[in-house]
């Protein structure tokens, strides 16, 4: 279950960079530069950094919302993405990415979101339902998926949008603060699921978050950015066994740790 | 439950007080001047059971759908092709500002000067009177269409026919109704105007020809008779929006 068990590389980030203006006029302003990371299968690496520091611009160059100004994005070996390709969202359905917003279709119920990106490509077959509903029942909507998302809660909202990540089944996924905007309470309960939810469906995730606490609980490794333009300036493993529960994270032997180290990183570089 | 009967007692009480207050309006002033609900009333039943009720209605009917229908389609189609052409867009931009300022009903004796007094003129004015209105709430519609579900779609996979039929069709289908209702009642009137001034048959020409007899029950018939013709396209055009627009807290 553990990343250091499975090291078969699934993302590669190479010497990825993103700027604003024309290279022409000398005016570009980098956003990230010289970024390189690789992400193993199966592994869940979170990812800090100050504010401004370019952590959801990183999920949008990833995600290939965002046209990289230079580098590549290579899955499995095989470049999907970079400066010199035409931009390809989600690379062909092998990356899914769930926003700070959840960006449901407000004209589709709960079930018919969720069904929606599997729809794109082809009829749900009987093990594709299986699979949507089993998903529904471990984040606790099953009860309301004829609903429309206006008569959700934000938290329930966030768990249909995670739902729909989840079922067109991308290997990787990328998920910039999801649990962000919730409260405490609401926040612990979700980021319990998506443990349980990394486990069964096996997905290697990208993590971004401004929380220390939620970036040791969730992830087996910290990525921090910072700088301008950001580049990544630290890289941490957690070595925290698993299952873990998220709300008592602080209670581990080597959690003061990695906050410290984490903390003075951020607050070393970021103001 | 309780309130949708709540809302349709309403609706009666609203009635029966517009009822009486016409009545009271008819008595006072006189049955010249204003006549009451029963004379027109009993004017209705008599046109209807001679047959010139339905062939006026079916005349004004007709001019009314087939230049709702041609104006919205046309409207439609020239936003789509302006947000796709965005150049384009901005050179005619200009252009369709100052035609949708030119007052449409000004318009009838050039109409009829130029197509004569057949259907082309009444048709062209209640197309144009429709045309703009939806143009411009489809075009509005099409401009605020959520980028980031857009995004999302195409993150999925979805190819540009599928993002438009799962995420532009139904955010622009609400501005496409709310623009076919607003257009409504403009179209009928831009219909009566130009039956006034050239038809041989429909409600304009009812009411026109009772002006000329002095028949002030006539025209109160033909207003009714308008009115009834906007509430039942509203009804046609409120149960297809149920049909079509899901998911967003009804307003009704």
């Amino acid at each position: 279950m553990s990343a250091h068990t499975m090291q078969t590389p699934v993302l590669q980030l190479r010497n990825l960079g993103i700027a604003y203006g024309q290279a022409v006029s000398g005016e570009r302003r980098w956003i990230l530069r010289n970024l390189d990371l690789t992400v193993n299968d199966g592994e869940f690496v979170t990812v800090m950094g100050s504010s401004g520091a370019g952590k959801s611009t990183l999920l949008n160059v990833v995600a290939q919302t965002l046209q990289p100004s230079e580098g590549q994005i290579v899955f499995r070996g095989k470049p999907v993405g970079g400066a010199d390709m035409p931009p390809d969202p989600g690379s062909a359905r092998q990356i899914g990415y769930v926003t700070q917003d959840d960006n449901l279709l407000p004209w589709r119920t709960v079930w018919d979101n969720v069904m929606f990106p599997i729809a794109l490509a082809r009829k749900p077959t009987p093990s594709d339902i299986e699979h949507a509903e089993r998903l529904l029942e471990q984040v606790g909507l099953s009860a309301w998926i004829r609903h429309y998302p206006h008569q959700l809660s934000g938290g329930m909202r966030k768990r249909a949008s995670l739902a729909r990540t989840l079922a067109y089944s991308p290997p990787v996924v990328l998920m910039d603060e999801p649990f962000g905007a919730l409260d405490a309470e609401t926040r612990a309960h979700l980021q319990a699921d998506l443990l349980n939810l990394w486990a069964t469906e096996k997905k290697t995730i990208l993590f971004v978050t401004h929380d220390i606490n939620e970036a040791i609980a969730l992830g087996d490794r910290v990525v921090v950015l910072s700088g301008s333009p950001g580049r990544i300036v630290l890289e941490r493993a957690f070595n925290i066994s698993r299952p873990r529960d998220p709300e008592l994270i602080f209670k581990e032997a080597s959690f003061a740790g990695h906050y410290d180290a984490i903390r003075s990183c951020l607050r070393g570089a970021g103001h | 439950m309780a309130a949708s009967t709540r809302n349709f007692a309403a609706v009666v009480a609203g009635l029966g007080g517009l009822g009486l207050a016409w009545q009271l309006a008819s008595k006072a002033v006189g049955e010249y001047w204003v006549p009451g609900p029963q004379a027109v009333a009993l004017r209705l039943v008599s046109e209807l059971s001679s047959g010139k009720l339905l062939l006026d209605v079916a005349s004004t009917f007709q001019l009314l759908l087939a230049g709702t229908l041609l104006g919205a389609f046309l409207g439609i189609g020239l936003a789509c092709l302006l947000r796709l052409l965005p150049r384009t867009d901005a050179a005619l931009q200009p252009f369709i500002t100052a035609l949708m300022s030119v007052p449409k009903l000004g318009l009838v004796p050039l109409l009829v000067l130029w197509f004569g007094t057949g259907w082309a003129p009444k048709v062209m004015l209640v197309t144009l009177t429709v045309l703009f209105i939806v143009f411009s709430l489809t075009y509005a519609g099409l401009v605020t269409v959520n980028a980031k579900l857009v995004m999302t779609a195409r993150v999925f996979g979805a190819t540009p026919l599928q993002v438009t039929k799962s995420i532009v069709l139904p955010s622009v289908l609400p501005f496409v109704f709310t623009g076919l209702e607003v257009a409504l009642p403009w179209a009928v009137s831009a219909a009566l105007v130009a039956e006034y001034l050239s038809a041989k048959v429909g409600i304009g020409h009812a009411i026109e020809h009772a002006r000329q007899m002095s028949d002030s029950v006539g025209i109160y018939q033909g207003i009714v008779l308008a009115t009834l013709l906007v509430l039942a396209f509203n009804g046609v055009l409120w149960a297809l929006r149920r049909v079509c627009i899901k998911g967003q807290p009804q307003e009704f």
